[in-house]
């Protein structure tokens, strides 16, 4: 706003605005229609929201496009939808009532206030904890995990051939 | 027939090699000659050798104590977090690696520097065909004579009853895979009159409270109470979007299969069956995630790229009289991938 370039998905950039400008210019286009509201303290609060809940619905609604742990993906035509990792409650919060570029609007009458309160309470809570399972590889699944496997393991096999067959010194 | 290998420490010489003109052919290099290893001439390497096979049996030892403190050391009973389950995870990995890893090297290294390393030449023996034949067949019928099965018939008709009725578990348990699904794939729990409810909560959903480039989940109401659910949900799940009508191309038929631009598409992918939800609102594609196909909305989700063949197919749905979507119908098509007797 205004886009860098034209091209299959506006990239994010540099800020342009003070906080100050930026929120009189919504001002102005809440002016001028009806629309979603900037969400207050309270309704981004990731602390009141049920994280196991909002998992259920994340993995539902949100999944699909980015990735089961919130790290992103690709969609069609060199368009992606965005890591959730390092995005602030109100940033995720926005999205969801507005739908910025090709993501769907998740109006309240589809997921509720609280509903989206979890959603927040379930990114927060799996950005805090860490991957279980080990080194998470960008959490890009099959990708990340079978290159490392194909190169690190496979190399580690190979250097064990050597070894088993070479004559000792 | 131990006479087609002879090898001892201090044979590396040259194959004989038969027949009389010897000049014409090449001639057996042999091996290399026999290469000391330092730990055979040198006490100091040798012992050196010895310890570190014992330090690598060390290591073993270490990581099976990993282990152990790993799976009693960290207690996850009451408050554990993540990243608890994590540490344990970790131990339990590395000191079986470890235990493992240390072993095997160990006793590789130990063979490699400290056990005899002579080389043995195994020599090919002549082809004696007719010979050989006749010692196996000797052997065979030795074999038969020892067993007594031509004595005691008894053995030999209870082995051959048992041998018959072996495999009849196999027919059982392959039976299980039937029987066959009939037209459960054809139909889906949705019917006329079906509401559209929200996945996962159940709840119905109003035509307004769809606004243009919403997308919502959406499963038949009374999926959660049903007794197959995850059969059920597999087949019946819905992705519901609304369109700008203008942009919506209704081929004859399905003109009223919309409510004002509000459309209801089968999720699964007519591929090999992953949820399509991959909705672009300003596009109006819909991308598969496991291999990219994509359908148009706008063309009644036909196939625009990818692996998939058919369109999905769409539900018909209208409103009730409290504002309600509902369905009017089950899919008129099979959901889901191709099979044999889709035709």
């Amino acid at each position: 706003m205004p886009m860098a370039m034209q091209g299959p998905q506006a990239q994010q950039k540099p800020v342009q605005f003070t906080e100050e400008q930026t929120a009189q210019l919504a001002a102005y286009v809440a002016s001028l229609g009806a629309g979603p509201a900037v969400p207050d303290e309270e309704m981004t609060n990731a602390a009141a929201g049920n994280a196991a809940e909002g998992g259920e619905l994340f993995r539902v609604n949100c999944a699909m496009c980015h990735n089961a742990a919130g790290a992103g993906g690709a969609l069609t035509q060199g368009k992606f939808a965005p890591s959730l990792e390092g995005v602030s409650e109100k940033h995720i919060y926005e999205a969801m009532v507005t739908g910025p570029q090709n993501m769907p609007v998740f109006n309240d009458a589809n997921i509720s206030p609280e509903d989206k309160q979890s959603i927040i309470a379930f990114l927060k809570n799996i950005e805090a904890n860490g991957s279980p399972g080990g080194a998470e590889l960008g959490s890009l699944g099959p990708v990340s995990e079978g290159l490392f496997i194909w190169t690190a393991g496979l190399g580690l096999v190979i250097a064990f051939t050597i070894w088993l067959t070479a004559r000792s010194s | 027939m131990g006479d087609h290998s002879h090898g001892s420490p201090n044979t590396s010489g040259t194959v004989a090699t038969a027949g009389q003109d010897d000049e014409e052919k090449f001639r057996n290099p042999g091996l290399p000659p026999h290469r000391p290893r330092l730990a055979d001439t040198n006490p100091q390497a040798e012992k050196r050798a010895e310890r570190q096979v014992a330090a690598l049996f060390v290591i073993s030892v270490i990581g099976t104590i990993v282990f152990f403190v790993g799976y009693f050391g960290i207690k996850l009973e009451g408050g554990h977090t993540i990243a608890d389950i994590r540490v344990q995870n970790l131990l339990l990995g590395l000191g079986t690696a470890f235990a493992m890893l240390g072993i095997g090297v160990g006793i590789v290294h130990w063979a490699k520097t400290l056990m005899p390393d002579h080389e043995i030449i195994e020599e090919r023996h002549e082809i004696r065909p007719e010979e050989d034949r006749v010692v196996a067949e000797k052997m065979l019928g030795d074999i038969i004579e020892e067993t007594g099965i031509k004595r005691r018939p008894l053995i030999r008709n209870t082995l051959l009853g048992a041998m018959v009725l072996a495999p009849l578990p196999a027919v059982a348990i392959f039976r299980d895979l039937g029987p066959l699904p009939g037209d459960v794939l054809r139909h889906t729990m949705w019917a006329d009159g079906v509401h559209l409810t929200r996945d996962p909560s159940g709840t119905r959903i109003k035509a307004s409270d769809v606004t243009l480039g919403s997308a919502f989940h959406v499963i038949p109401e009374g999926l959660n109470e049903s007794e197959h659910k995850l059969e059920e949900k597999a087949k019946a799940v819905v992705l519901l979007m609304r369109l700008d009508p203008e942009s919506l191309n209704p081929s004859p038929g399905r003109e009223n299969w919309n409510v004002d631009g509000i459309v209801a598409y089968s999720k699964i992918c007519t591929h090999v069956g992953c949820p399509v939800a991959l909705y672009e609102q300003h596009t109006h594609h819909l991308l598969c995630p496991c291999h990219q196909s994509t359908f148009d909305l706008t063309q009644e989700c036909k196939v625009i790229f990818g692996p998939a063949v058919h369109p999905l197919p769409q539900l018909p749905i209208a409103v009730d009289s409290e504002g309600y979507l509902i369905a009017t119908s089950d899919f008129h098509e099979p959901v889901g991938p191709s099979y044999w007797e889709r035709g």
